[in-house]
């Protein structure tokens, strides 16, 4: 045996050596071979989820740089404009950049399993919180009822939604965290598993739905000015989530394969009037006609997949208008309703005109504001509606100072007058008594 | 006084010494034309081929005719070109038994070589079976199955010898 083992050993280099001692070499077949190596390795590094399948990786990739050493003067030419160490120095930095990714996702306690298992939870949560939501949305449009029973529902309403938002964007955090450290970094193949998992999720449809059913509720409610602070605050944390949640969208739609697209779009139609991307619930059977119909909603669905920001921008913006509609609605309600006849407003600019042309008005008629300064602005206004008017896209701190001063002015103005009035009446009774009781009868000596 | 009998070979002394003189006043050497790797190029239906990487278009008809007897012959084949570092071009393919060496000139390409590479056969056609061009400077090789190595240049055949890479 350890005689026969050193001829198998010579025969075997034999049989590898003497082919490739005689092998006629094509340089086109050499660039053609080194290319093909090339790809398959690079393909592979990108598709690989495991560290050890990028260790075997890079032992081909060594391979593959000692293979066609020999020939890196050539290829330093056929390669152009590119050159061979070129080539294995961005393959060994691509690799590197996936091995750090790997690594990071297998080494860090980001167990894709728990995160799927978090995702199905959060899901059926939102889920439950949206049929809730709905249901209370259709309450409180046909309720007759108190007006302390309507108030606890918009306030049940109002915190079922919120949590329900923040659900989504945990749902959102939980499918980009395992790659949320750079989308240039993350390859094709794991945006498409995003894509996916985004599909999966209904995540556009959801981040729509926060924005649209605030809209619905912006018109089935009237607010008082102290709820208009929490919805404010709401619409700006949605701002600024939507906007870091755009751009990664964006990046994955881009990338999304288009047959993944196709698959996922011939699913079965949405309903009408269903938000963008929605998937349906239930898949009946579908008629020839149905299928026709789903077919271009499916079309427009892709479509609407592609571009899923645009639709979420739109319900954004209704939102925002919504929402100072209601507030600048709510405002002018607060006025008529105490008797103080303001000229009609919708919007900072429009208020503003409205208070310097009341306040212009008290002063040119000298009647008396008191009231107005004291029960209108300084009881309501101050107190209820100051808060939001002080935003920036409402009406900013410097103008709503400006106002408050104005306001205040012809109050304290008002005083003074009365003030004065009230000092001269004094004086003209202490006078009087002075005149009638105080005054000392002439001596009697005088006369004489 | 020039006697009219002599003038047109005067007058064309002249005129080849005046086209050498502005050829030779202004050379740029050395010039190298060669491609590092051959173009193998498939025949489109209109009897053209393409070398994108080196922005080469040209009609194969004529070389179908010359090669076949037949123009259409080549459509849909494949034809390994090369340049070679003095700029002439080298082309030949499966079944051929000549490899072709080309100048260009004007708009064209013209004929410089018709260099057989396959021994004459009286019964049939004895083609080459999967050739392939290196670049070999000074020469172009020529490789086929099983074992066929010849060295060229744009004269002929420089050198039979057995097949041996080196490209490095």
């Amino acid at each position: 045996m350890r005689i026969f083992s050193p001829i198998m050993l010579a025969a075997l280099l034999w049989c590898v050596a003497a082919p490739l001692a005689t092998a006629q070499e094509s340089d086109f077949e050499v660039k053609r071979n080194y290319e093909l190596a090339y790809t398959t390795i690079r393909q592979r590094i990108d598709s690989a989820t495991t560290v050890a399948e990028l260790d075997s990786l890079l032992l081909r990739l060594n391979g593959l740089e000692t293979q066609y050493a020999v020939k890196s003067r050539f290829l330093d030419k056929a390669l152009y404009p590119d050159d061979f160490a070129g080539s294995i120095h961005k393959l060994r930095q691509y690799h590197g950049l996936t091995y750090e990714r790997v690594y990071l996702i297998q080494t860090q306690g980001i167990a894709i399993k728990d995160y799927e298992a978090r995702l199905t939870a959060l899901e059926g949560r939102i889920d439950s919180l949206t049929t809730q939501n709905r249901q209370l949305l259709g309450d409180l449009k046909a309720a007759r009822q108190s007006l302390t029973q309507l108030r606890e529902r918009v306030r049940r309403l109002s915190a079922a939604m919120l949590s329900r938002d923040r659900l989504i964007f945990a749902l959102v955090d939980t499918i980009f965290l395992p790659y949320d450290k750079d989308m240039q970094q993350v390859s094709d193949v794991q945006k498409e598993a995003i894509a996916r998992k985004l599909l999966k999720s209904n995540i556009v449809a959801r981040v729509y739905d926060i924005a649209a059913d605030n809209v619905k509720f912006m018109e089935a409610t009237q607010l008082q000015g102290k709820d208009f602070k929490g919805m404010f605050d709401q619409v700006q944390q949605f701002k600024t989530k939507w906007s870091g949640l755009r751009e990664k969208l964006n990046a994955v739609a881009q990338t999304a394969d288009a047959a993944l697209l196709e698959k996922e779009s011939s699913a079965p139609a949405t309903t009408p009037g269903a938000a963008p991307g929605r998937k349906p619930a239930t898949g009946k059977p579908r008629t020839p006609a149905a299928a026709a119909a789903d077919s271009a909603a499916a079309a427009a669905q892709r479509l609407q997949l592609e571009q899923p920001a645009m639709f979420v921008d739109t319900a954004l913006t209704q939102w925002e208008a919504g929402l100072q509609k209601a507030f600048w609605a709510g405002l002018a309600r607060e006025f008529s309703s105490k008797g103080a006849p303001l000229q009609p407003f919708s919007d900072g600019a429009g208020f503003t005109a409205a208070i310097q042309s009341y306040v212009d008005s008290a002063k040119k008629d000298g009647r008396d504001v008191s009231a107005f300064v004291k029960e209108v602005w300084k009881e309501k206004v101050d107190k209820e509606w100051r808060e939001v008017l002080e935003r920036d896209e409402v009406l900013g701190k410097a103008q709503y100072a400006s106002l408050d001063k104005m306001v205040s002015e012809i109050g304290e103005k008002q005083f003074d007058l009365k003030f004065l009035l009230y000092i001269v009446l004094a004086a003209a009774a202490a006078l009087l008594i002075y005149w009638v009781f105080g005054r000392k009868p002439k001596p009697a000596a005088a006369k004489k | 006084m020039i006697r009219l009998r002599e003038f047109p070979l005067q007058a064309i002394a002249v005129l080849l010494a005046a086209g050498l003189s502005s050829c030779a006043s202004l050379r740029l050497e050395p010039t190298d034309f060669g491609w590092p790797v051959e173009g193998v190029l498939t025949v489109s239906a209109s009897n053209t081929v393409e070398e994108p990487r080196q922005s080469v278009t040209f009609s194969v008809a004529a070389l179908a005719a010359e090669e076949f007897q037949d123009s259409s012959a080549l459509k849909g084949s494949t034809l390994r070109l090369l340049r070679n570092p003095e700029g002439y071009f080298f082309i030949t393919g499966p079944r051929f038994e000549h490899v072709y060496v080309f100048a260009p000139s004007g708009g064209a390409l013209c004929l410089e070589e018709k260099i057989r590479v396959t021994p004459e056969q009286e019964n049939g056609r004895q083609g080459l079976r999967n050739p392939a061009l290196n670049q070999r400077p000074p020469y172009v090789e020529l490789l086929d199955e099983p074992g066929v190595r010849l060295l060229l240049t744009r004269d002929g055949i420089a050198e039979h010898s057995s097949a041996k890479g080196g490209n490095n």
